[in-house]
Formats: structure tokens, sequence, C-alpha cells
């Protein structure tokens, strides 16, 4: 029912836009008195325009046939995204809503935003980037992510929109943002799909003990507490300040975060109790298990600049936890985490090459090693990822191919992405993409290495 | 004697008046410039269409607004708003000419959320796939070429000087040379050819719509054409006009600062 009031509140929006004074280009020369500008005409107007796109994908995993046939088992969907933008002389609001084929209305962001001399106001469900890194972040902690369908999605289509306030302070070329958003939302894990993370489906092995233990909807309460949900909580609000500014060719930021980590942490010795029956009662175990997300103060660095013809950018970020020390097997160690990267177009055709790469390094390892029930526990305690892109144009734009690489260099595990966009008429364009996960199967990617596929989507926009 | 006198003397004059008028390639080009930059400000709404070698066109709307922030050193800022179509609407881009250093580029994709900072090098490449390069976009230094006047011409309407460019640094440059007719009237060039640096031969070919007319004391060109000799394919850049059929454009208005800040870039305000 609610979906369905959504529904048609969006489509009386829509009926109801093309009945209402929607400005055309002669707004662009309206006198704007908020900036003082001169315009073409005196008559000031508000306006409100739709937007949005129609995607239709449809996607076949390669290494899964059906038994049937021995045919390629093939996904399709489509979503319509309707986005609305109204803007009077000192606010703006904009929304926009996912419509699926299954009948779910999704509002994806919904915020206003105040304008004034020195600063403007936002308040609403946003989706917030920091940092310098091109779809690769350390710096960007306020949004949690979709991982449902893994990291197949854009970066920004992955970010969950979150409901905050958000001041933009400007102070010469300087930007000062605080942010406060009173509750937070966890990562979002697919539970039964092509995308379950081998942590979760390890939980998801604990489930026949569980019902052997504490029955059924016991079992069905931990699993699902196991894959953990978004908070409501006062307590887990977010509080975040940054400051950025352009001097002498260089951008910089500097970034404070206090939240959550967006991971569910865990005493994983409670798991191993359970294994050998421990528990009486299924609430017993989830007090031992001590399922939370840990507390974190980050503190961020950014900058890009335009260096030997390369645009270079980095992020530096210091993970501070509650675990300091790093003697607490249920709260992750500090870390820093790092990203380097730059691209340049070559001298060959339109080529791009855009190469980045992300480092974690956890603190106070030796604390770590000798207890595998530590949440922190790995071979790796330093990480590197490679993200390469190579890109290039044909035809004015229309055709566009792409290549692009994440590797892990120590555990040698990779995605790869083949990507090919034809720019069909006006907006519409449909791309095809062969992606393929490669690794041993305990390592990030690896362990989707029988997920490899080829889509299409066409996508039009409007 | 009076005769040979009365020879002489419109020999010198004439030599004197010629001298006088004489123009060079570098004046042409110098004051071509001043007329391009003429102004402390201006706004305007531009058609961009993409035209395929078969006819088809894909339209772009974007809207331009520039200052003069530095008279002295007659330094510049541009930002311009992509209206139309839908898959680049909300994109926009800010430069900021600086004084002995690279200019200053950042753009503003919605997918990627922020606003990005991007190299001048990358001038050379297709300004939003059409056939004219953010170089193209901008204008270039009269001090980076040689100009030489080539002869004076006819074109059309307008009375040309044609110029040729050749830069003086080939590895800085998109073109080997150009060569330009730029009219006695205006000194606006109507007819420019770029030439490729790999092969020698015509690249592109720039021309104006003869219906260059004076918009606030500044003359301003309407319609142009840009055309890849290889490929076929055109690019017309023209200035919108309004439902009475005036012209969006406008000079020497107040344009808030603010408009050239990556503030702007981000929320469009």
């Amino acid at each position: 029912m609610r979906r369905l009031l959504t529904f048609l509140i969006a489509f009386t929006l829509m009926f109801s836009l093309s009945t209402a004074k929607i400005c055309a280009f002669e707004s662009a020369f309206d006198q704007d008195s908020s900036s003082g500008d001169s315009g073409f005409g005196d008559n000031k107007t508000s306006s409100l325009e739709f937007s949005g796109s129609l995607e239709y994908k449809i996607r076949s995993i390669l290494d899964k046939k059906s038994d049937s046939d021995l045919s390629y088992p093939s996904n399709s969907e489509s979503e319509l995204e309707l986005g609305l933008d109204y803007s009077r002389d000192n606010s703006d609001l904009k929304a926009t809503l996912a419509f699926d084929d299954n009948g779910d209305v999704a509002l994806d962001e919904a915020f206003i935003r105040l304008y004034y001399d020195n600063f403007d106001l936002e308040a609403g469900k946003m989706k917030v980037v920091w940092g310098k890194g091109d779809k690769l972040h350390v710096v960007d902690n306020l949004n949690g992510e979709d991982l449902t369908d893994f990291i197949n999605p854009e970066y920004l289509d992955r970010q969950i929109a979150e409901k905050m306030v958000k001041l933009n302070y400007y102070l010469g070329t300087g930007k000062l943002e605080a942010v406060y958003t009173p509750e937070f939302t966890a990562n979002k894990l697919d539970r039964e799909g092509d995308w379950v993370l081998s942590k979760v489906s390890k939980m998801k092995e604990l489930k026949p003990i569980a019902v052997k233990e504490f029955g059924l909807t016991a079992a069905l309460e931990i699993e699902d507490s196991l894959v953990g949900d978004e908070s409501k909580e006062l307590k887990d609000g977010q509080l975040a300040l940054r400051y950025t500014n352009s001097k002498g060719g260089y951008d910089y930021g500097f970034s404070i975060y206090q939240g959550r980590l967006k991971n569910l942490s865990m005493d994983r010795s409670a798991i191993a109790k359970l294994e050998k029956g421990v528990y009486r009662d299924s609430q017993a175990f989830l007090n031992d298990l001590d399922l939370h997300y840990d507390k974190v103060t980050v503190l961020g660095a950014e900058f890009s600049s335009v260096l030997f013809g390369i645009n270079s950018r980095g992020e530096l970020a210091y993970y501070l936890t509650d675990d300091s020390d790093g003697d607490d097997p249920t709260v992750h160690n500090n870390k820093l985490a790092w990203i380097i990267g730059g691209d340049r177009d070559l001298p060959l055709h339109n080529v791009n090459v855009n190469l980045q790469m992300k480092s974690e390094l956890i603190l106070d390892k030796d604390k770590v090693d000798d207890n595998p029930a530590d949440i922190d526990y790995s071979e790796d305690y330093f990480t590197n990822m490679m993200v390469l892109k190579v890109s290039d144009d044909f035809n004015n734009q229309r055709i566009l191919p792409e290549v692009s690489l994440m590797y892990n260099l120590e555990s040698q595990d990779y995605i790869l992405d083949n990507q090919l966009e034809f720019i069909v008429k006006d907006d519409t364009s449909i791309k095809f993409n062969y992606k393929l996960f490669e690794g041993d199967g305990d390592t990030l990617f690896g362990q989707f290495d029988e997920n490899d596929y080829i889509s299409m989507v066409v996508n039009y926009e409007f | 004697m009076r005769r040979r006198i009365s020879i002489l003397f419109l020999i010198i004059t004439l030599t004197f008046t010629s001298q006088a008028f004489a123009m060079t390639g570098r004046d042409v080009m110098d004051k071509a410039k001043d007329i391009i930059n003429d102004g402390d400000s201006m706004h305007a709404l531009m058609g961009m269409d993409l035209i395929d070698d078969d006819g088809e066109v894909q339209a772009r709307k974007i809207e331009v607004w520039g200052i003069t922030y530095n008279q002295s050193k007659d330094l510049s800022k541009v930002v311009m708003e992509f209206r139309t179509p839908a898959s680049i609407k909300g994109t926009r881009f800010l430069q900021v000419e600086n004084d002995g250093r690279d200019d200053d580029k950042w753009i503003y994709l919605p997918s990627l959320g922020r606003v990005r900072r991007i190299s001048s090098s990358e001038g050379s490449k297709s300004f939003v796939g059409s056939d004219f390069t953010y170089d193209d976009m901008s204008s270039r230094e009269v001090d980076e070429d040689n100009h030489k006047i080539l002869r004076e011409e006819k074109l059309g309407d307008y009375d040309c000087y044609v110029v040729e460019s050749i830069p003086k640094n080939s590895e800085d440059a998109q073109y080997a040379k150009r060569i330009s007719w730029v009219t006695k009237e205006h000194f606006v060039p109507v007819r420019v050819e770029m030439y490729s640096k790999k092969t020698g031969d015509l690249q592109k070919l720039l021309t104006v719509k003869h219906n260059i007319k004076k918009i606030d004391g500044i003359w301003t060109v309407f319609d142009a054409l840009m055309k890849d000799m290889e490929s076929g394919h055109s690019t017309k850049l023209y200035i919108i006009r309004g439902k009475s059929g005036a012209p969006y454009i406008e000079y020497n208005k107040k344009i808030s600062p603010v408009r050239f800040t990556k503030r702007f870039l981000k929320t469009g305000r």
C-alpha cells in the first residue's frame, strides 16, 4: 500500500509538471537577485524540472549453466529513475525516486538546499562524496554501501543516501563542511543471491548448528543479525568536518569523521563455542558474539594537482578505533589507508590511462597474528589494490571502449572488466560488459570466480 | 622637372601612406585578439550541434559566463554549464587563467558527485565530442606564433587579411599552421584553416556566418561551423535566440564572482 501511495504521488507530480510553469532557457537569463547577476529578463520565477533515466539490464553468468538445457541463465531487470528539481530564488529541492520491476519504489535521495551569502545549508537524505580519488576513497565515510550486487554498480550508485544536516561555509576560496547524521547505515550485503560474500556464507553455515541448538526461529534471527542491518539509535549518529581549498595549482583538504565502521565486528570465539554446543539459548550466544559496528574516528587528508601533465590525486586516512593497543579481538585495530594515483591522456588517439593504488596497513599486527579469533586476523596486514583503467573514444565520443583491472597485489586476485558503450541516438546508450573474476576462493575477488558474466544495459536519459 | 617632382611626390606620398597604414600579420592577429577579448564580462547561451557526415544532428546547449578578473594582466575566468542533452546536463566546467603557470581547470560531473581537477594538457582533447578541442575553445596567445600576411582577399561580404600563423614551438601547438581570413572591418576571423602536424594536410576548417554584428558595442559572431576534413563530421556553434529573435548574449554586465567558484560548479548557484 505504501509503495502504491509513493508511486501515485510521484505520478501526480509528473502529471502536474506538464501543466506547471516550467521555465525554458529564458530562465537562464533571468535576474538572479541572490548573486547579483545581470539577466535578459526581470521575471523571477521558481522552476520545476524533472529528469531521469530508464534502464534495462540483462546479465548472464557464464560459469553457471542451467541443468535442463545447458544454457547460461540470465537475469533481466529494468529500473526507472525519476529526478525532481525544484528551484526558487534562495533554495533548491532535489529528489530521486527509483522504481524497479518488482514494484518497489525507493526514495534514493531527497534534500533541500538553502543558499545564503557565505554558506548554504542542506538537509535531507543525501549522498556525500569526500576525497579526491576517482571512484576510490579512504576518506569518504558518511554513507554506507549497497553491496548486494558486489561492486558491479558505479561507486555513486552503490552509496546509500543518509539522512543528514550539512553546512557548507565558504571562506574565500576555501570551504568548510560540517555534517551531522542522527543515524548511520551499515553496508548492505547480499544474503541469498549471486554475490554473497564468503564471510556471510560462513555465517550462514552456522544456521544448521543454530537450528540444532536453538530451533529454526532462533536460528533465523541469528542469521538476520549476522548479515547486519541499519541502525536507528541516536548513539550511532555521525559527525564530520572537512576543510578544502585550492592554492597555486593544488587542491587540498583535511577532514575528521566520527562514527562507525560500516562492516560488522564480533567476538569470533563465540562461534567456536557454538560449534561445541556451549550455549543454552540463542540470546546467550548473541550476547557472547557481541555483534556491533566499531566506533571510529578517521583523520583524513587529500590533495590533487597536475604534476608533469598527470592529473594526480591522493588521500590519506588514519582510522582510530577503541582498540588503540590492538589487543581487543572484538574490535578492529587502528589502521592507515591511502590512495595515490592519477590519469593522463596519451598521445595516441583519445586514449586515457587512469591508475590508482589503494593501500591499507593494519597497525599492531603482532597483537593479532597469534589469535585466529581476532576480527583482524588475516594472512596480510599490508594490502595493496591496483586499479587501472584504459579508455578511448571513437566517432566523436559515440563509441566508448574501456578496460579496467582491479588487482590485489598480495592475494593476486582480480576483476577484469571489458566494456564497450555505444551512444546510439540522443540520450540512448547501449553498454556491453564482459567481466571476469579470478583468484583463490578465499580472496576478495576470487570468491566470485564462478561469476564471470556478460551483460547488456540499455539506458535512456531524459 | 615639374612632372618629375610630381611623380616623386606621389611616390613618396604613397610610400609614406602605405608605411603609415601597412599592417603586419602580428598587428592583424593582435587586433583580432583584442576584439575577442573585448569586454570585461560575457554571458551567452549557446547551441552546439554535432553533425554526422550523413546529416544526423546531436544537439547540445551550453550556458557560458566569462570575466576578466585581472585587467592589467588580461587574465580571465570562464565557466560553462551544460543544459542539454540529459546525459551531460548539470556538467559544469571552470577555467581560471593564471599568470606564469598553467590555467586551473575543474569539471563537475553529476555521475562522479564531486568536482575534479583536470589537466591543461587535455587541451587537445575533443570538447564534449565536438570537432572543437578545449584549446580551440580558448584563445591562443599571439606571441606563441609567427604571423605573416599572405595576401588580401574578399571572402563573401568581407574584405579580409589572409594571415598565416606558424607556432614557434610546434610541440605546444595542436596544428602545424593556421591560415586565417580576418575581416578588415571588424578584425574577426571568418575562416580559419587548421593544418595537421602529422600530414601537413588541411585537418579542420572553421567558417563563420557573415552576419557579424555589434552587441553592446562589441563585434559578435553568431554562427560558426567547424568541420573535420578527415571524417566529414561538423560542429555548428551558435548563439541561441529567444522567441523575439534577440540573441542570448550580453557583454559588460555585472556577473557575480560566485559564478567562477567551485561552489557554483557543485551547486549551480
